[in-house]
């Protein structure tokens, strides 16, 4: 079988009916990011293939789709698969679904229809029976694999021995091999029953035959006691191997968790240190708004200072010119007249204004004690000598009045510039540092967080890489439950004398039936030794002689049949192995049949130690070689082929290891389905790297402009990539 | 054998046994002549004739006790 197409509708996150893979037949890789649909993918087309079922389920449908229809409104859900087998054919499984209320939903039947293509003709056929034919559930199990862990279904003896029954026609010797041993067993019954009863030999062949049974129970009591003595020394070995497996587990584990822990508090720390300043905070509290304000102050400052020089300028010329003003004012003397015989007069403010009144009042100088009548030069002397002495006054208190008002005058009527010049002064000394400082204090706090940003990168990476680690190391152990890796095993010892104990007893077990079975044969040899007197006792002899070997050759030939399969599996897988492991160190398969029959997978070295504990991706690529070489069988026995479809099967890879991997199963003449997140960094495919896949190539993904709360906003989109 | 069916690959298998081909008196050269399971059964080699026998005969899903009285039969009548 090869699948060409696969549709999906309103499949969980598959919204709508644009969901179309076209797959090649050999590798096609479909790739996703965590919650991008892969794992839903890979359950719809599980879904397809389950013919178990009847009924829709309503968890199928898409939450986007659901929310987007109206009461009364029905839409279906539908996976179908285009593919060859044995000419074209489709099957598709669908059911609908209506909107009968706000949240409640009709769900109808499930619809399984098929069509084959006949000639020209498209044929309807009943899609389940279609299924069953092509791809029943038994090749289902060994060709569908979710997660690196289910990988591990060949380490369930059950399933491998199924497996080998199914394709090594072991189930066709079981019936041969069942009958032949009866008809031996009827044989020995019935040359027995005539030998005792031929008349010459009865009483010997009487006791020899009572002797046999006897020791037939024996040696049936003691291969029951040696099958039962080796599961125990079988247990022993295993819960002994699982136990130093744990144990050796168990301390990496503790210390990937000493480990994980020294990180994640380092990460708390550095986490608390980035966020120990708030940017929105600082901007007041630390001033850091002023980060860009010395340019500014320093502009501020200067202008203030060169106003301040102005002003100061201005101000003394204006002084100057004031000052010359009131010089002028205060230079204006008094001229003062000469007297006939030139002596100097008296200044004007003698006598005084009362004085002068007096005198005219009184008609007389009282200087010099002469008469002055009105109108007479005396008395006109007088009274231009008081008009004078007005005059002069009236003059002075002008000129006072002057002088006060020039010195009243300034050229600048307010304080502004020595306000702002006052503040341009306060604001520097140490608070024109602090300011100054801001951007440097803000420049290094950025360089710190981006310093401490790449340290708690470093962490989380480290912390990244410990929790693969520890995937791997549970994938690897097997998936014990990490409860079980906390605790410790201390009863090795104990279950060490168990099994030695129980070897032992084997080893004594065996010896004792190595001699009964001597008896036996010394038995047989002495009845047959008998000659009976009857030909017919003889010819039954020569009959159960015949069948006893004719059993023995159908054993043999059983045995040999298994074997021979296991060991064209084990070289098939190992040719796979070695191709798909490129230029690792791989070790050798080796398919081993135990006790019980049935059958387990061992990883050996060449020189013949065995790997108990392969790293994840060995084992890994182990498995996929064994199921690689399994299809082959399946293409054998039924003359189809049939695909292999992984979902997250090598997240125990390394990147570089991916590319290998993926070309070399390119390259092999088998259709692979693999649903895998590989070749994605941080949500963004690496395209570079998958230029170099020869395989058709699919991206996955969320639509954008979703609500992580809300399952109705999320729908995965598909797109070819290559 | 060209093409074999799986009667003839179990035929062959058990054949080729070594200590039935000693026991038997025939040789590996005989078995790789047998064309066929009928030519098996049609073999005077009483080894032969019976395992081709025991073959076919539970193939076709004859019951144990059939099987045992025509095997038990013919080798009683020609060992």
């Amino acid at each position: 079988m090869i699948i060409k197409e696969i549709r999906i509708k309103n499949f969980r996150s598959y919204y709508g009916d644009s969901n179309i893979f076209e797959l090649s037949d050999g590798l096609t890789l479909i790739l996703g990011d965590n919650g991008d649909g892969k794992t839903t993918f890979f359950e719809a087309l599980q879904w397809l293939f389950n013919t178990t079922i009847d009924r829709g389920n309503i968890d199928h449908v898409s939450e986007m789709r659901k929310s987007k229809l109206e009461i009364g409104e029905s839409d279906e859900v539908l996976v179908s698969m285009t593919f060859e087998h044995d000419g074209e054919k489709s099957v598709e499984k669908s059911f609908s679904f209506e909107r009968t209320g706000e949240k409640t939903f009709r769900v109808g039947s499930l619809l399984y229809r098929g069509y084959e293509t006949k000639g020209a003709e498209r044929e309807s056929v009943n899609g389940k029976q279609l299924i069953d034919r092509c791809y029943d559930a038994f090749i289902q199990r060994f060709s569908m694999f979710k997660g690196e862990a289910e990988l591990d279904v060949l380490d369930n003896p059950t399933a491998l021995k199924e497996l080998v029954d199914k394709f090594s026609d072991i189930k066709k010797f079981d019936a041969l091999v069942e009958n032949a041993s009866v008809f031996e067993e009827k044989s020995g019954v019935a040359y027995t029953k005539e030998m005792k009863s031929d008349e010459k030999v009865s009483k010997e062949a009487n006791e020899i035959d009572f002797k046999i049974k006897h020791l037939g129970e024996l040696i049936g009591q003691k291969k029951k006691d040696i099958k039962e003595k080796q599961i125990s020394c079988d247990t022993f070995a295993n819960r002994l191997s699982q136990l130093e497996q744990n144990q050796e587990t168990s301390e990496q584990y503790q210390d990937i968790k000493s480990r994980l822990k020294t990180q994640e508090e380092k990460r708390i720390k550095l986490k608390g240190m980035i966020g120990s300043v708030n940017y929105s905070h600082s901007l007041l509290d630390k001033l850091w708004v002023l980060c860009a304000f010395p340019p500014i102050l320093n502009e501020f400052q200067q202008k203030c200072s060169a106003l301040s020089k102005e002003k100061r300028r201005l101000e003394r010329d204006f002084d100057k010119q004031q000052a010359a003003a009131i010089a002028k004012l205060e230079t204006i003397k008094e001229i003062q007249g000469a007297l006939i015989n030139g002596a100097t007069e008296l200044p004007w403010y003698l006598p005084d204004q009362e004085t002068m009144e007096e005198m005219l009042r009184d008609h007389v100088c009282k200087v010099c004690g002469r008469p002055a009548e009105e109108g007479s030069e005396a008395y006109k002397f007088m009274l231009h000598k008081l008009e004078d002495y007005k005059s002069h006054v009236e003059a002075k208190m002008k000129r006072e009045q002057e002088k006060k008002t020039l010195e009243e005058q300034s050229l600048f009527q307010n304080e502004f510039i020595e306000e702002l010049h006052n503040i341009s002064i306060s604001l520097s000394g140490n608070r024109e540092a602090h300011v100054s400082g801001i951007a440097g204090e803000i420049a290094d706090r950025l360089e710190l967080v981006d310093r401490l940003t790449n340290e708690l990168k470093t962490v989380e990476d480290k912390i990244s890489d410990i929790n693969d680690e520890k995937t791997r190391l549970l994938i690897q152990a097997g998936n014990v439950p990490e409860s079980l890796l906390e605790s410790q095993f201390k009863d090795i010892k104990g279950l060490y004398e168990q099994k030695n104990r129980a070897e032992v007893r084997l080893t004594e077990l065996n010896g004792e039936l190595k001699v009964l079975q001597e008896q036996m044969k010394d038995l047989q040899e002495r009845l047959d030794a008998l000659n009976p007197s009857s030909s017919k006792v003889k010819t039954l002899r020569d009959v159960h002689r015949t069948l006893e070997e004719i059993a023995k050759a159908f054993q043999n030939a059983k045995n040999d049949n298994l074997r021979r399969f296991l060991s064209e599996l084990q070289e098939r897988s190992n040719n796979y192995l070695e191709a798909l492991s490129a230029n690792d160190f791989h070790g050798e398969i080796r398919l081993i049949q135990t006790a019980d029959e049935s059958t387990e997978i061992h990883l050996f070295s060449s020189n013949g130690t065995e790997i108990k504990k392969p790293s994840g991706s060995q084992r890994t690529v182990m498995y996929i070689s064994v199921l690689f070489a399994i299809s082959d069988f399946t293409q054998q026995k039924r003359e189809e082929d049939y695909p292999l479809i992984f979902d997250a099967a090598t997240s125990s890879f390394g990147d570089s290891k991916e590319g290998d991997f993926y070309n070399v199963i390119s390259s092999l003449s088998k259709q692979c389905i693999i649903v895998t997140k590989d070749f994605i960094t941080k949500g963004e495919v690496r395209k570079k790297d998958i230029q170099t896949l020869g395989c058709p190539v699919y991206r996955i993904k969320k639509a954008s402009g979703y609500d992580a709360r809300n399952m109705a906003t999320i729908r995965t989109i598909v797109e070819k990539l290559k | 054998m060209a093409y074999m069916s799986n009667n003839e690959k179990i035929l062959q298998a058990v054949l080729l046994d070594e200590r039935l081909m000693k026991f038997g008196g025939y040789t590996p050269e005989d078995v790789g002549r047998l064309g066929n399971i009928y030519q098996a059964l049609d073999s005077d080699n009483y080894v032969i004739n019976a395992v081709a026998q025991i073959i076919k005969r539970t193939n076709e899903g004859a019951t144990v006790q059939e099987l045992w009285k025509e095997i038990n039969t013919y080798l009683y009548n020609n060992v």
